[in-house]
């Protein structure tokens, strides 16, 4: 204000001081340039700025993506897509996005043939591409097939679009016919299940049909379980089946529903993914000759482990004897062969026959089932005793043609009483049933009592224990996939039991009988050969990478054995090719790679001969029908709606014909500009020219 | 005949002691070895031969040696328990004397580490020179005999058996054949 007071105040002064002049021109004249001077004056003591704002519009550009991704060709939606795209004319910055983002001159260049979706990813790569500041609008026109868009927008998707701050239109292609084509959308099952336990699958079917519908559950390949779907007007519909692995190891659980006569496609009527099969319970069918103190301190070391299932019989009554009583008054009952030898023959990993002389009940003509249960990997475990092996007449027996020892008769009958001390062969020393571990003690302190005679090793089988006369006390072998062993004696109970009250305590015989059976059974800490595959889950034309690993009879790693690597679709109907032949390497592993076949469960199974003894392992890749892109035909609008609400955009579902082309909302920033004039030199300038004009005209004037 | 702190003692997982008085004293060494022989698995069979009825210092004292060597007092074994049906299927515990209808026990874990008949078994058991019974059974005669004989052979099945008798195939199958099907 002061300042302000102080120019009218200037201006007066000049106006006194000219107003005598006679020439009214020449006063005006002189009067304006004391004005003009003081309104420059002003200006640099002021400082004034000159503030302009503006949208940045002009600048900005349209970013259209459109989903080059091979779905992007059932149907007109690839034309209908080019349509669109047109209308955003010639300043639009095309693209094309599937796997990869592609710029497009016109959007004739178009092509449906990349891979999977990818839409955020384009989305993301194009804003990089134009750069942020530059993008008035995206608007991506597309089918919505993108699986990574299936289960939703990640949260960590969703963040990295709101934070852009880019509002994404889109516009979804929906079929104008509705295609017909039944699809798995999807399959919940645990990646996990218990042998035996029942495992609850539940398939959604995508897709309509005025037929009845068979969904089927397959497990390597082999129908299990299936479910009819009756024709309704919901386009996804629900199956529910139950199944029953029946085995442990890495399995393929396969999904298929009827396919009809038009569909656009088949590759997606069929699913397939890895299930890991593990044992929650060991079920072990203990069957004893009669009653004694091995059976009984057996059964309690079973009983005595919550993971064991136990099924046991004993025989109450002698070979030869009846018992003279009424029925009622005993609690015998009739031993059931039929039932334990049949169906039910399946559902136990380990079966013990306990000084147990079957021949009177029937169960030889069970023999080769039995036989056949552990060569396809079941175990089979002979305790010895008076009516056991030879002395039970098992070499008249099938059962002697498989057991890891050969049976022969002896002088003293296949049994020969008397306390021994067990001696551990070299095998043993380094086999993973009797090997030392701390806390064993000295296996000298270790006596036992009575055991079978007549017995040979098999040249395949590994004797741990001998007794007298280096008779095989404890011996191991293969049959088939299955293991057996024999105990040729039934006095282990003495080492839970131990004579001398100094000894050492009764878990040597626990912790020999754990490793036992969990040899027998081949936990995981028990086998020879293993087969590990990267992944299990592929597609077709997919390089898979396979280790083999082979740890010899001595429990280290078997260098230098062939493996070799074979290959067979599931179910089997041609024998599986060879692929491969490796040498295992100081770590005993052998590499492989293993192109996926078509899709479907593949069973790989790697074999070696090491030690007279051929190990196998195998593993089933479960490998899919075909890229995930190739599986999905229906449009998916809803996903695109998602990200159009979630980034602030618009969604659009119609005709391209009735299509509003979306406005291009300019969401950027107003852009303001500061000129200030106080510091310009023509400021300077006029203050000089304006003092420099008046000291003229008055000097020309002859004014002072 | 094994005593408590013989080398022998473990050559028998099964042991019987009979007497019709208290119980001579014993050492800590005898204590323990008896406690580890029953918790490794052994089974102490104890039976009151009293002539006439049960031995009431027999009884205290054995009373006192379980406690001692189980840590767990005798408790009476209901009529239910497998113990009277490893074999056969009794609905007593009789001897040659009924003066007690059950049995006494004492657990380790869940099996009877001590079974206690105060009916004087043996007596229903023991022969004469002749080759017959030496003692009468009463008051049941003959029918008791053979119902004590019985017992005796459940109570051998059940030391090497132990609960075998309820396993679920055993249970549901009695059941059946109780109901009669």
């Amino acid at each position: 204000m002061l300042v302000f007071s102080l120019a009218i105040v200037v201006l007066i002064l000049a106006w006194s001081n000219l107003r005598h002049l006679p020439h009214p021109g020449k006063r005006a004249t002189l009067l304006a340039l004391r004005g003009g001077l003081i309104l420059a004056l002003l200006a640099v003591f002021l400082q004034p700025t000159w503030v302009t704002e503006h949208p940045t519009t002009p600048d900005h550009v349209v970013v259209v993506l459109i989903d080059g991704s091979r779905s992007m060709g059932h149907g007109r939606r690839r034309a209908r897509a080019e349509h669109i795209a047109r209308k955003f004319g010639p300043n639009a910055r095309l693209f094309s996005v599937g796997d990869q983002l592609t710029p497009l001159a016109d959007p004739t260049e178009l092509r449906a043939a990349g891979g999977a979706s990818d839409l955020v990813g384009g989305v993301e790569a194009a804003l990089d591409r134009v750069g942020v500041s530059r993008v008035g609008a995206v608007v991506l026109i597309s089918d919505g097939l993108d699986p990574q868009l299936a289960g939703g927008l990640s949260d960590e998707a969703r963040e990295r679009l709101v934070t852009a701050g880019i509002a994404i239109h889109t516009i979804a292609l929906t079929d104008e016919r509705p295609v017909t084509d039944l699809a798995i959308a999807a399959v919940r099952a645990s990646p996990f299940a218990f042998v035996r336990n029942t495992l609850p699958v539940e398939v959604d079917i995508s897709g309509r049909s005025d037929k009845p519908l068979t969904v089927v559950a397959l497990l390597d390949g082999t129908p299990v379980a299936s479910q009819r779907l009756l024709p309704d007007d919901r386009t996804v519909r629900t199956a529910r089946m139950q199944l029953q692995p029946k085995s442990t190891g890495a399995h393929v659980l396969s999904v298929a529903v009827t396919a009809l006569p038009d569909e656009a496609t088949r590759a997606n009527n069929r699913v397939h993914r890895p299930l890991e099969v593990i044992r929650d319970r060991t079920r072990i069918l203990h069957l004893a000759g009669h009653p004694s103190w091995d059976t009984r301190f057996l059964r309690s070391h079973l009983r005595a482990d919550p993971t064991i299932d136990l099924i046991s019989f004993y025989i109450m009554v002698g070979r030869g004897g009846g018992v003279f009583v009424r029925s009622e008054d005993t609690t015998l009952i009739p031993f059931p062969t039929k039932q334990l030898f049949g169906e039910a023959m399946a559902d136990f990993d380990l079966v013990i026959f306990s000084d147990f002389d079957f021949a009177p009940f029937g169960i030889e003509r069970f023999m080769p089932r039995l036989r056949k249960w552990v060569a396809g990997g079941g175990s089979f475990l002979v305790v010895g005793g008076p009516e056991a092996l030879v002395s039970g007449g098992y070499d008249d027996s099938s059962v002697a043609q498989w057991l890891p020892v050969k049976l022969r008769q002896s002088t003293d009958g296949g049994w020969r009483p008397g306390e021994f001390t067990p001696r551990l062969t070299a095998i043993g020393r380094a086999h993973p049933i009797t090997r030392s571990y701390p806390g064993f003690g000295n296996w000298s302190d270790l006596t036992l009592e009575g055991h079978n005679t007549g017995l040979n090793p098999r040249a395949d089988a590994a004797v741990l224990i001998q007794g007298p006369e280096e008779s095989p006390v404890l011996t191991v072998g293969h049959q088939g996939r299955g293991r057996t062993a024999v105990f040729a004696t039934d006095s282990l109970w003495t080492w839970a039991f131990p004579e001398r009250e100094a000894a050492p305590s009764p878990r040597r015989y626990h912790r020999m009988l754990r490793q036992l059976r969990g040899w027998l059974i081949r936990d995981p800490d028990f086998v020879s050969l293993r087969l590990q595959a990267e992944t299990r889950a592929r597609i077709p034309g997919d390089r898979c990478k396979l280790t083999a690993t082979l740890i010899g009879a001595d429990q280290r790693p078997a260098a230098g054995v062939q493996v070799t690597l074979m290959a067979g679709r599931l179910p089997r109907s041609q024998p599986p090719v060879k692929v491969a032949t490796a040498t295992t390497d100081a770590a005993g592993r052998a590499l492989f790679s293993w192109i996926a076949g078509r899709g479907g469960p593949w069973q790989l199974q790697v074999s070696a001969q090491h030690a007279g003894t051929r190990h196998t392992a195998e593993v089933v890749m479960a490998i899919a029908e075909g890229p995930t892109e190739d599986l999905m035909v229906q449009a998916a609008p809803e996903r695109l709606r998602t990200l159009a609400e979630t980034t602030g955009g618009q969604h659009w579902r119609n005709r391209p014909e009735q299509l509003p082309v979306p406005t291009v909302v300019t969401a950027a920033p107003m852009v303001t500009e500061r000129v200030a004039l106080w510091s310009r030199a023509w400021v300077a300038l006029i203050i000089l020219l304006v003092l420099s004009a008046e000291w003229m005209l008055r000097r020309s004037w002859g004014l002072t | 005949m094994v005593k408590l702190d013989s080398p022998q003692l473990f050559r028998f997982p099964l042991l019987v002691l009979a007497g019709n008085r208290a119980l001579g004293s014993t050492s800590t060494t005898q204590m323990t070895r008896l406690r580890t022989h029953l918790t490794r698995g052994g089974l102490l069979l104890v039976d009151d031969i009293g002539r006439s009825g049960p031995s009431r210092r027999f009884d205290e004292s054995i009373r006192k040696l379980i406690v001692r060597a189980t840590g767990q007092p005798l408790v009476k074994i209901p009529l239910n328990d497998v113990v009277y049906r490893t074999f056969y299927r009794l609905r007593s515990a009789h001897g040659r004397r009924a003066d007690v209808a059950v049995l006494w026990g004492a657990k380790i874990g869940k099996r009877w580490a001590v079974l206690y008949s105060q009916n004087d078994l043996h007596g229903a058991f023991s022969r004469a020179r002749s080759g017959g019974y030496a003692l009468p059974v009463l008051p049941g005669g003959e029918h008791q005999r053979e119902q004590a004989w019985r017992l005796g052979i459940n109570l051998v099945l059940y030391a090497v058996s132990l609960d075998y008798k309820d396993d679920h195939t055993h249970v549901g199958h009695l059941l059946r054949r109780r109901r009669g099907q």
